[in-house]
């Protein structure tokens, strides 16, 4: 027996010295940031749309890092499982989310019982963008302003149908009904392109998209944009006015992405990050890249992005009122 | 009284009709609407009621119609097979000491247990392949397609062969 | 002779020394990682998809075109060998491929199904080049009531693949159905069936469900097999190449594939899945003998392959002229162009023609090497089936798992392989058929919402089904195939009645 023990333990001692030098490493690691291979988690399936964003930004922010960035999608609950994660991730800089910060903020209000308490868990460490969602009409429709609109909605009554595909579309559509005075009936789809069939046949008169799509559309001479949600007009799309000139609502109702990391992250970590993502951010190249998603750079340094982030939380608990968008869980 | 003559329709009639009750009652809270406005509710409890009426049909026809006997399960290759997939989850979010088991590991344990599926199971040879397996995966799927999977030992290998390379220098 | 001249630049372009590399090595991942058991194209091309982000954006393009055919053929070729689709639309490939497999065919079965693909591919390129923009136009007219339409007919078809009892399987049509109801319900975000777990908040997923259903069933199926009885079956593996009479049986079926398969990949939603069970329903419904399905039927493979490949070459149309993905894969695709900052729409064509036809010559050039690689590789793929099984098996069920842990690195994705794995069993015992509740699964919530939607539009006026005239046309279509499905089992049925 204990013969069989002593060539156990021989044969088990290079996976000891493995282990030991695992051992050894984390203390090497502590002394500078980055270390080690950096992981973005992007919360949407590869390929999507929004994983196109992250993988991006890690393309341009892997060579200034001098390690490897790797993106780990983590997808499903509506983007939960992927906050969950990050949340509950090891505070050390290496797990760093990149996904719409408003949207994390928009699920405190927009599940019952919300698996972590972002404001509390989720600390952004910079920003990426912002991006308005948009007001289409058909090309060949006759509305081309949101008066226009407005007017013809107010005729047609509830016999009016528009389209949304998310949580902000529907909120978007809300407010624009109740500052107008319309009671156009919301037609739910599971993607924007979904509804384009049926908006260009005539059966949807309006829809209220996110910026990706509208832009798509609009450059491919398919849908009109006749107005945006943000308070203020976007530098992409200086043209096109906002909700508020047009007297409908007095909300900022603006997307932004972030790059954020788990609360309790080493100051010298998000600074870090903060660094490389205004260096990113700030080119040329990255404003070109979001202005053809419709946005804008938002370059705001951590202590800012995350009290911009706060102040979110708040802002979506009121969209959700305003709106009457029932809580899932 | 009543003779089952189709054992495989009453079987089947039994798990279509009890997926059926289970849609009925788990969808028991949601909102049924009306046919312009369908809430939640409707599309599953339609369903749930076509799918507990076909399992019924299949059920009373198996008492009247002859059919095979259900073939005897074999317990083992079934048992071992599940249990390789539910350890080869568990281990792969398993840590010790912050330090992830990772894929090496799993992968070798999930050929041992999945090798004792089969009658005349020998660990040696098991272990042997599972061994070999387990680093064709790292190389497959770590080295070769990049996927963010967790490999202590193959990280800490290549920072081994990297310190030693720095050394030499 | 636009089409020529078009071709001709996509030639041009797509025919450098470069391009031809990277469409060679497209083709070879592809395949190597298609071939795995349990992972599908969809898997494979986003596992593959950041290999491309450094290329230029057409040398990228002819390598994506290439990693998606050849993780299509390496998807059949597991079909065929092992009885694992890796996604959809290779399920229907299984039945027969898989048989004809056992019968020591396999060789036949895996040349079939290439020089089949290769045909429709080929067809399916003509077709992209000749209607991309008049079909396009027909698809552009496809609102909520006609995709209800068009998932009834689709529904309707899938029961003719059950070589059981069509109650039997239309009751699992409805449990897939069913199945794909759980998640968030879009239209008024209440959660059904998710028991207050998050990871089924977005619904069931696809792979865990296939991977058990059919993957893990399969290995537990043959091992309750006792082993003699699988040597007997990988000793006759002999003839490599399809026989004349082979030949001769299988080119009208691939014929009519791949017209059945361009004209429904076209079509948004179902495309190749929608195309490869039409296809083996109408080949079983033309045999003079249909009992042969099922059984190792050469058209059973030739048909439903051509048609699979012909409908995901012309399931570009609606990405390349609409913008619009038809399909998982086609939104992959639409990622990997967006990342090259390419928007796909109908810019691109007359912006950047060199970009578009070299595309779809590329599409052929990718059909082309697939041939040429993958003829000589059968004796590979069939050798690796002579592998003693207990080292095969545990390799296989290793690859699976792995697969489908790394779509999001969680480890309940194992929970529910090993649920659905036990609940494929258990149908196996009571005879129930799993693929039609596949078909029922993925068409399930896309039917709930295009009806919801469509009432909800129609202010609820069940009439809007029959009033849209593609609508009604699809509606006549389900009336006549459930004429066909009843017609002959009612006769069948009273046949065994009167014999009693």
């Amino acid at each position: 027996m204990s013969i069989a023990m002593q060539s156990l333990m021989r044969r088990l001692a290079p996976a000891a010295i493995l282990a030991a030098a695992l051992a050894v490493s984390p203390g090497a690691r502590a002394q500078q940031y980055p270390n080690q291979d950096i992981h973005f988690i992007c919360v949407f399936p590869p390929g999507s749309g929004a994983d196109v964003l992250v993988r991006y930004f890690a393309e341009k922010v892997r060579p200034l890092t001098g390690k490897n960035v790797i993106i780990e999608n983590r997808s499903g609950a509506g983007g939960n499982i992927g906050i969950e994660y990050v949340a509950r991730a090891k505070p050390d800089g290496y797990t760093v989310l990149v996904h719409g910060a408003s949207g994390v903020a928009a699920s405190m209000s927009l599940f019952k019982n919300p698996p972590v308490d972002v404001g509390k868990t989720i600390q952004v460490a910079a920003t990426i963008n912002r991006q308005p969602f948009m007001v289409l009409v058909d090309a060949k429709s006759p509305h081309k302003t949101l008066a226009d609109l407005t007017a013809a909605m107010k005729a047609k009554g509830d016999k009016a149908s528009y389209a949304t595909a998310a949580p902000f579309g529907t909120v978007v559509g809300e407010v624009y009904k109740l500052g107008a005075g319309i009671k156009a009936r919301e037609v739910t789809y599971k993607n924007a392109v979904d509804s384009l069939n049926e908006q260009l046949s005539g059966v949807l008169d309006y829809s209220v998209h996110d910026p990706v799509y509208a832009m798509a559309q609009q450059r491919e001479g398919r849908l009109r944009i006749l107005a945006v949600s943000t308070a203020e007009r976007l530098k992409a799309n200086p043209d096109i006015p906002t909700l508020k000139e047009q007297g409908v609502s007095e909300l900022n109702m603006m997307g932004w992405w972030a790059a954020m990391v788990p609360a309790g992250t080493p100051q010298p970590a998000i600074d870090q990050i903060n660094k490389w993502f205004m260096q990113v951010v700030g080119s040329d190249e990255t404003r070109e890249f979001l202005a053809k998603f419709g946005g804008d750079q938002l370059l705001l340094d951590s202590a800012k992005g995350q009290d911009l982030f706060l102040k979110e939380i708040e802002l979506w608990r009121e969209f959700v009122k305003i709106s009457k968008i029932e809580p899932q869980g | 009284m009543f003779r089952v003559k189709a054992p495989r329709d009453f079987g089947s009639a039994m798990v279509i009709m009890l997926i059926g009750i289970a849609g009925l009652y788990f969808g028991k809270d949601l909102t049924y609407g009306t046919a312009g406005r369908m809430g939640p509710g409707y599309f599953p409890f339609l369903l749930s009621m076509i799918i507990i009426s076909l399992g019924a049909g299949i059920g009373i026809k198996s008492l009247i119609v002859e059919g095979p006997p259900i073939a005897a399960p074999k317990l083992r290759p079934m048992f071992f097979v599940l249990i390789s997939i539910i350890v080869f989850g568990y281990l792969m979010n398993f840590e010790i000491y912050e330090v992830p088991v990772g894929l090496e590991i799993t992968a070798a344990v999930l050929v041992i247990i999945a090798a004792l599926a089969r009658p005349g199971f020998n660990l040696k040879e098991s272990a042997i392949f599972g061994i070999g397996l387990s680093v064709g995966t790292v190389f497959v799927f770590k080295v070769g397609l990049g996927q963010p999977l967790p490999t202590p030992l193959w990280d800490a290998s290549v920072q081994f062969v990297k310190s030693q390379m720095t050394g030499v220098r | 002779m636009d089409i020529l001249s078009n071709l001709a630049t996509g030639f041009g372009a797509a025919g450098t020394w470069a391009n031809l590399g990277f469409a060679l090595i497209g083709c070879l991942l592809g395949t190597l990682i298609g071939v795995l058991p349990g992972i599908g194209p969809i898997p494979t091309i986003a596992i593959l998809l950041p290999i491309t982000y450094g290329l230029d954006p057409l040398s990228s393009l002819v390598m994506l075109a290439g990693i998606y055919y050849g993780a299509a053929y390496g998807g059949s070729t597991t079909s065929i060998l092992v009885n694992m689709p890796g996604e959809a639309s290779s399920i229907v490939t299984c039945i027969d491929g898989h048989q004809m497999a056992k019968q020591g065919r396999a060789g036949a079965a895996l040349a079939v199904s290439a020089l089949g693909s290769f045909f429709a591919g080929c067809v399916g390129t003509l077709f992209i080049c000749a209607f991309a923009p008049p079909l396009a136009a027909i698809a552009q007219q496809f609102n909520s009531p006609d995709y209800f339409s068009l998932m009834v007919l689709g529904l309707v078809t899938a029961v003719v693949l059950a070589h059981g009892s069509v109650v039997k399987a239309i009751a699992m049509i409805l449990i897939g159905l069913l199945l794909g109801l759980v998640g968030t319900d879009i239209n008024s975000g209440a959660t059904r069936y998710t028991f207050g777990v998050s990871v089924l908040w977005d619904g069931l997923d696809f792979l865990p469900m296939v991977i058990g259903m059919f993957g893990v069933v399969e290995i537990v199926k043959n091992l309750e097999q006792p082993d003699t009885h699988r040597d007997a079956i990988t000793a006759k593996f002999r003839d490599l190449w399809p026989k004349v009479s082979d030949v001769k049986d299988a080119w009208m079926p691939v014929i009519r594939g791949t017209l059945l398969g361009s004209i429904l990949g076209i079509l948004p939603g179902g495309g190749a899945v929608l195309a490869s069970f039409a296809a083996y329903t109408v080949e079983k419904k033309m045999a003079k003998d249909p009992s042969r399905f099922g059984k190792g039927a050469i058209e059973g493979v030739a048909a439903p392959e051509s048609a699979n490949n012909a409908a995901s070459q012309t399931s570009f149309i609606p990405l390349l002229t609409l913008g619009l993905p038809s399909n998982a894969i086609m939104a992959l695709m639409m990622g990997a162009m967006m990342i090259q900052g390419i928007q796909p729409g109908s810019a691109v064509m007359t912006s950047r023609p060199d970009l578009f036809w070299g595309m779809v010559a590329s599409m052929w050039i990718g059909n082309l090497m697939l041939v040429v690689i993958n003829l000589p590789m059968i004796g590979i793929w069939v050798k690796l089936l002579s592998m003693p099984y207990r080292f095969l098996y545990p390799a296989i069920l290793l690859f699976c798992v792995i697969g489908v842990y790394s779509t999001n690195n969680n480890s309940v994705l194992m929970l529910f392989t090993a649920g659905f794995a036990l609940f494929g069993y258990i149908l196996l015992r009571f005879d129930c058929e799993p693929a039609p509740m596949i078909l029922g699964f993925i068409l399930g919530p896309l039917m709930e919402e295009n009806l919801r939607r469509s009432l909800v539009l129609s202010r609820g006026d069940p009439m809007i089904f029959l009033q849209r005239p593609i609508s009604a046309i699809l509606l006549v279509c389900t009336a006549l195939v459930i004429a066909l499905i009843v017609l002959p089992a009612f006769r069948k049925t009273r046949e065994e009645a009167f014999q009693e």
